[in-house]
């Protein structure tokens, strides 16, 4: 387990500086001025102070530098806004796109494991025509559709709920629902899937002629086989839902760090664009180490040495 | 395990929401309005941003302030008027007993020239340092000596960091003259050329030269450097500020400038509390970094900030800054120590960052924000019919001083391939002529925008007079065109503009008109702010779309764009008539005279030579609830909140 | 002298005495069979139609007994034995007719299992009547442990939990021979090897006594030494606990060695059964004659395998009449006798016997291939009391002989 876990590790390691390297090279190649703010030239002199101050002269220079600071968690200063450093940045928004994420994944679970279960429990009724049918639309209604949807019926029809904005409990419901829509789609898909696929097998058979009541043949006999690609599925989704927010970010206000990603790109801020981009590569990988070990300890059969 | 699964998230949940202490929200404050983009930076020497602006303006105090209703100059922090010499060049101001920071200290002379210090210092990287070089003493002398000695110095640490030099750096090396005067020292034969022959050395034979020469370069910057600092105070006092008495403060300029009062209201020249000073890099040790810029701590415009005993923000307004998340709140509240604080209705004020506009309009129906100072959304023609016939009253438009515009490509000789046609002002002038403009400020937008004939908006600034412009006359263009030796307008080939994607409607519009008119072949580009960026400024375009907010109440403010040479002349417009122009305009005594001058030479630019074509003024749509007095549209998008009360 | 005809579709006993209505109630139940499957009768749904894999099945297994039920791979063995306990998903499969006969307890009458609520039948699977299956790598699920598994089944039916379950599993799997139970208790099913596996598997249909035991054949997927082990062990369980035992399988090895009546089962329908010895030494229906001949013998020295021409017809294109007589070589002599000498060898193709030629064959070759008025298939004859065929020319079949008596050694 340890040496499986310290070579995942690693791989880990070389994939983030894999991401970096790439990331930095498409930073410094494409056009586009990040000291230029504001609809004045920059004056030469000026962007030459600039550049010397963030030590962007030289650009390997930066490269190394930037990568020996990030490992010891600093980030260096944000080129757009000029009044925060990057750590803040990230450290403000990271938990919250992290919770959000978090919660869509939970509630992703929570509402496409059943339907994907009874569908395949269920095949060939209306139950199963039903729960295609979420999953389609589920998958196909883009997530600025269904977010606005939502927040006009919740925040302005029926004022329930606020209008966007980040700070308390009655913040998290709507865009964690809206966020976690495609991935319980999917996760019902999953969940369809496998459930039909291992109620073909004879050890469900035995279990029927066991006498055990249909309801546990499903939840207890089934669903832990059946469950296994879902959660193999469920490492690289939390990362992508607490990574890839940003439409949901957008529509409702949340000050998450998707936003700041598109919108460093967007503004060229090279250390921020950077750190965001170690911030959620890290997350990815650690994620899906995770999801791995954890499916080891959940499935006896591929625990390696014995379990 | 299906049980274990849905145990697991729950708990899960409940204790994600725990962790994160999410509350139940604070309480609302007297006034909120929202800011789209958030706050940029709050440093005053750095923002550019309007909406920076606005919060500065509110936090801080100049020597003189905006009137909230017309932005013409009043009093701030010093008594109004200030008095001014006989020739317009000395002002004296005295700043009033009343004039006090947020932590109790009164406000001194030092304060602001500390302020406008850091606005010339090369670390702060200062947009609109133009402000003080063009018109104080001594200033661009003074800032011309920091940038060359930070030139050097920086190349210096790298040499003495065993780094090497690349090209650009040399050729940066070799213009200056104390690299010459060091060069002698240790480069007895010199470094091939010298400045007084305008020799510039070979950046390459440079490089060599220096890999060559056995030098303690750790000695050089440090001698350099001991040098540098010593005569930094000295060069400083030659610059025209100086402050008489602990709040007496005379200004001396280089020539007479009208609008300077308006000048000193705005961020740039705000004072800044002595309390910077103890977040100054190497501080105590040197007042420069190795490179020799003077820097701080950029955080020091955080309230809660308490590094090396500094107190958190201080500003000398009506408001002090309480709270500032990034891109989600910032609250203000009344500064107790302002003189007219007891006199100020909303003592606290919420500034929400939305970032989708609708949603904020959202919020503003659901009764969440007061304010809204932009309505930028694709139905803004929606709200502008409702504001206009009267059916919301709430929503209003303002008409600013900042105009809509497209430009030519007059620098190039050949674009794209093939001769540029619009070196020719025929050419330009046809084009301008076929833009119908109405059409587009009534059919094509239908947001109350000002059709523009001039590039400064007409009637809004007082004393001056714009001139006429050109109407629309597809005739007299096919005309023009054909006397420019293009009677089939397909032997201009195809034309090409430039433009971002929030100008797609526009841009349309006037290609359509552009080949309905003249015949010829247009092609659009869009490209993305920053890329759009680089190739204006690199003359890669033919037309290019633009737009120019006034900075200050003059009309130097949109002509000084296109004198020759200037950063913003993205153009590359050259005409030395109309240089001449507004060159004898500075020149001029009487305001009278000056602003006629002026028209003459805006008549220059939109009546002949066209290198730009004026086409509107933009009308900002903003929403104010109905209980709210105090706010009221003005040119500038200025909103002073002191002002502000709720009739609920 | 004609043969008694057996209605096959009324219950029958399967010891000496016929009962008679003059019988008391409780010597009729006491006596009556232990499972009691009555003309049954399954179709599935295919994409092609509607076919109907097991017909008219009539079954019977007393107290105390093993009842084995032989035929070939596809002749619907395994879908008589998995239709006790109704586990057959009903959209595909249907149980047209029929009745099966549980005597579930002592002093009551019995149930129809097919015809039962779901609650009964929950009681019943596993509690008293239990499975065992082929594969015991793919029965047992494989993300729990044996232990697991079997504490499942106690604490379902048994009502106790927790320790006195574990205890109850150790001690089972220590009965079904698994060494160092206490430590295989916890063990995952791919940790084991096949043969303890199976064994696993039946001390966990055993663990709640069952009355009867259904093993769909257990040993098939185990190498020989082991099944020579799993048979004892079965055997010996039996007799300890008397408990019936129904055995499916296609080796008439082991049906001489353990089991005390046999059927044989040929494409959906039985064709032959009763009393072991008295099948095995005297085989009356071509088919099972057939199976026997094929068995190589140790003592005999053979040049070829001996086998059944042709193959065994799948459900969608059972032939009409008798399913066996395509391949049947009854009717090939009868055939080659009356074709006077066209040269027609035993393996000849079925035209000669097909309905369109039956114009110049005899009256008994058309029966064989079409019936008579009463019924297609030939119904089950007595031909004594422990012994029943189903044939149309019963009288013309020649015994085995020597041959039989060798049966009991092979395998």
């Amino acid at each position: 387990m340890i040496r499986f876990a310290t070579g995942r590790l690693l791989g880990g390691a070389i994939t983030i500086f894999s991401v970096y390297t790439l990331t930095f090279l498409m930073v410094i190649a494409i056009p586009g001025n990040p000291f230029q703010q504001s609809q004045h030239s920059l004056p030469a002199e000026v962007e030459q102070a600039l550049r010397a101050r963030y030590n962007m002269d030289n650009n390997w220079l930066y490269f190394w530098d930037f990568l020996g600071d990030a490992v010891t968690l600093d980030f260096g200063p944000s080129f757009t806004y000029n009044d925060w450093t990057c750590n803040q940045i990230i450290a403000d928004a990271l938990p919250v796109s992290m919770l959000i994420g978090f919660l869509a994944i939970i509630l992703a679970v929570l509402i496409g494991v059943p339907i994907g279960v009874y569908g395949a429990v269920k095949r060939g009724s209306w139950v199963d025509s039903a729960s295609l049918g979420v999953i389609l639309l589920g998958i196909s209604i883009p997530p600025f559709v269904t977010g606005s949807i939502l927040l006009l019926l919740f925040g302005v029809t029926m004022k329930v709920l606020p209008i966007g904005g980040w700070g308390t409990v009655a913040h998290l419901p709507l865009p964690a629902l809206t966020l976690s829509l495609p991935f319980a789609a999917y996760i019902a898909r999953l969940m369809r899937v496998g459930m039909l696929d291992d109620l073909q097998n004879d050890f469900i058979r035995t279990a029927i002629a066991k006498g055990v009541s249909s309801h546990l043949v499903i939840w207890k006999h089934a669903f832990k086989v059946a469950f296994l690609p879902v959660l193999s599925f469920l490492g690289p989704a939390c990362a992508q839902a607490m990574t890839g927010s940003f439409v949901v970010e957008k529509v409702f206000g949340v000050p998450g760090l998707g936003q700041h990603f598109v919108n460093a790109a967007l503004n060229r801020d090279a250390g921020l664009v950077l750190s965001t981009v170690l911030a959620f590569s890290t997350l990815l990988v650690l994620f899906n180490i995770a999801i791995d070990l954890l499916y080891t300890k959940l499935d006896p059969r591929i625990s390696g040495a014995a379990g | 395990m299906a049980r274990n699964v849905a145990i697991t998230c729950f708990l899960l949940l409940g204790a994600t929401v725990a962790l994160f202490r999410l509350g139940t929200g604070e309480t609302r404050a007297d006034f909120t309005y929202v800011n789209p983009s958030g706050i940029h930076t709050l440093d005053p020497a750095r923002m550019s941003w309007t909406q920076d602006l606005r919060v500065a303006l509110n936090l801080w105090e100049g020597l003189t302030s905006s009137d909230p209703k017309t932005t013409e100059p009043m009093a701030g922090a010093a008594l109004f008027p200030p008095d001014i010499s006989n020739d317009g060049r000395t002002y004296t101001f005295s700043i009033r007993e009343d004039s006090i920071w947020s932590n109790s200290d009164p406000v001194t002379a030092v304060d602001f020239i500390r302020g406008w210090r850091r606005g010339m210092e090369p670390g702060t990287a200062t947009d609109y340092q133009f402000m003080f070089t063009d018109h104080i003493v001594g200033a661009q002398e003074y800032v011309q000596w920091r940038h060359n000695g930070v030139t050097l110095l920086t190349i210096l640490s790298h040499l003495k960091n065993g780094e090497d030099i690349d090209e650009k750096q040399a050729t940066d090396l070799g213009k200056l003259p104390e690299f010459h005067r060091l060069a002698k020292l240790w480069m007895p034969e010199g470094a091939a050329g010298s400045i007084e022959n305008n020799d510039v050395p070979n950046p390459a034979e440079l490089i060599q030269k220096i890999r060559k020469a056995k030098v303690d370069w750790e000695q050089v910057h440090q001698s350099f450097f001991q040098r540098h600092v010593e005569q930094l105070d000295a060069r400083f006092s030659e610059v025209g500020f100086e402050a008489i008495d602990h709040n007496t403060l005379r200004v001396t300029l280089t020539q007479p400038c009208p609008y300077f009062l308006d000048l000193t209201a705005f961020p740039t020249w705000l004072p800044c509390h002595k309390s910077i000073e103890r977040l100054r890099e190497q501080y105590a040790k040197s007042p420069l970094t190795e490179q020799g810029l003077v820097v701080f701590d950029p955080q020091w415009t955080k309230p809660g900030y308490h590094r090396n005993d500094y107190p958190g923000l201080i500003t000398n307004g009506a408001y002090s800054l309480i709270e500032w998340k990034f891109k989600q709140r910032a609250r203000l509240r009344v500064n107790p120590y302002y003189r007219a604080a007891s006199e100020i209705p909303c003592k606290t004020i919420d500034m929400l960052v939305i970032d989708n506009i609708s949603a904020s309009i959202m919020a503003y129906e659901a009764g969440y924000v007061d304010f809204l100072p932009s309505l930028a959304v694709p139905y803004d023609h929606e709200i502008a019919r409702l504001a206009a016939t009267g059916l919301r009253n709430d929503f209003k438009s303002c008409h600013t001083l900042a105009t809509y515009f497209l430009q030519f490509n007059c620098a190039s000789e050949r674009i794209l391939g093939k001769p540029n046609p619009f070196l020719d002002r025929r050419v330009r002038k046809a084009f301008a002529m076929a833009v119908n403009k109405q059409a587009i400020v009534e059919n094509v937008l239908q947001r109350g925008d000002r059709i523009a004939h001039s590039f400064v908006p007409a009637g809004l600034i007082k004393g001056y007079e714009s001139p006429a412009g050109l109407r629309f006359d597809p005739i007299r263009a096919r005309t023009l065109l054909a006397e420019a030796g293009y009677a089939d307008a397909r032997d201009l080939g195809v034309v090409e503009m430039l433009y971002v994607p929030s100008d797609d409607k526009i841009i349309q519009a006037i290609a359509h008109m552009w080949e309905k008119n003249l015949g010829v072949q247009v092609n659009l580009r869009c490209e993305e702010s920053k890329s759009f960026a680089e190739d204006k400024a690199n003359h890669r375009f033919m037309i290019a779309r633009a737009n120019w907010y006034a900075d200050y109440y003059d009309p130097t403010t949109f002509l000084d764009c296109l004198v020759t040479g200037n950063g913003n002349n993205d153009a590359g417009y050259h005409n030395l008539t109309y240089d001449l122009r507004v060159a004898e305009a500075a020149l001029a005594k009487e305001q009278v005279e000056r602003m006629a001058l002026l028209s003459q030479a805006e008549s220059i630019l939109v009546e002949e030579d066209l290198p730009i074509i004026p086409i509107l003024h933009y009308a900002e749509l903003i929403a104010i609830k109905p209980y709210i007095d105090g706010l009221q549209p003005n040119p500038r998008l200025r909103f002073s909140f002191q002002y502000v009360s709720v009739q609920k | 002298m004609a043969a008694q005809f057996m209605d096959s579709s009324k219950p029958q006993i399967a010891n000496e005495h016929d009962l008679t209505e003059d019988m008391d109630v409780s010597y009729r139940v006491e006596q009556a069979p232990l499972l009691d499957i009555c003309g049954l009768t399954v179709s599935i749904e295919t994409q092609d139609g509607v076919i109907t894999p097991v017909e008219d099945v009539a079954l019977r297994v007393a107290r105390k007994q093993t009842v084995a039920l032989v035929g070939e791979s596809g002749c619907g063995k395994s879908i008589t034995a998995q239709s006790i306990l109704r586990l057959l998903p009903q959209p595909p499969f249907r149980m047209e007719k029929g009745e099966i006969f549980f005597a579930r307890l002592k002093d009551t009458p019995a149930i129809d299992l097919l015809k039962t609520n779901e609650r009964t039948l929950r009681e019943v699977r596993g509690g008293q009547i239990a499975m065992v299956f082929q594969d015991p790598m793919t029965s047992l699920n494989p993300v729990f442990r044996i232990g697991e598994q079997i504490v499942e089944t106690i604490e379902l039916h048994q009502g106790v939990s927790g320790q006195i379950a574990r205890a109850q599993a150790i001690e089972l799997l220590r009965r079904v021979g698994i060494a160092k139970p206490e430590q295989r208790v916890d063990a995952y099913p791919h940790e084991l090897s096949g043969g303890m596996r199976q064994r696993a598997m039946i001390a966990m249909a055993l663990s709640c006594h069952p009355k009867l035991l259904i093993a769909d054949e257990p040993t098939t997927a185990l190498d020989v030494t082991i099944q020579r082990q799993i048979l004892d062990l079965l055997r010996s369980i039996q007799i300890e606990s008397n408990m019936s035992l129904l055995l499916i399988t296609h080796n008439l090895g082991v049906v001489a060695e353990i089991a005390d009546y046999v059927y044989v089962m040929y494409a959906g329908r039985i064709v032959e059964h009763g009393d072991t010895t008295q099948v095995l030494a005297n085989p009356m229906h071509p088919y099972t004659q057939g199976l026997l001949r094929c068995v190589p013998k140790i003592n005999e020295k053979s040049g070829r395998l001996d086998t059944i021409p042709g193959t065994v017809p799948s459900p969608s294109s059972f032939p009409t009449g008798c399913r066996f007589h395509p391949r049947c070589e009854l009717t090939a002599r009868l055939a080659a006798s009356t074709a006077s000498g066209d040269g027609i060898s035993r393996d000849s193709d079925r035209d000669s016997r097909s309905p369109s030629n039956l114009e110049a064959q005899p009256a008994c070759l058309r029966r064989c291939a079409l019936g008579d008025e009463t019924s297609t298939a030939p119904p089950l004859r007595k031909l004594n009391t422990d012994h029943y065929v189903a044939c149309w020319e019963s009288e013309n079949v020649t015994p085995l002989g020597n041959s039989a008596s060798n049966a009991g050694t092979a395998g």
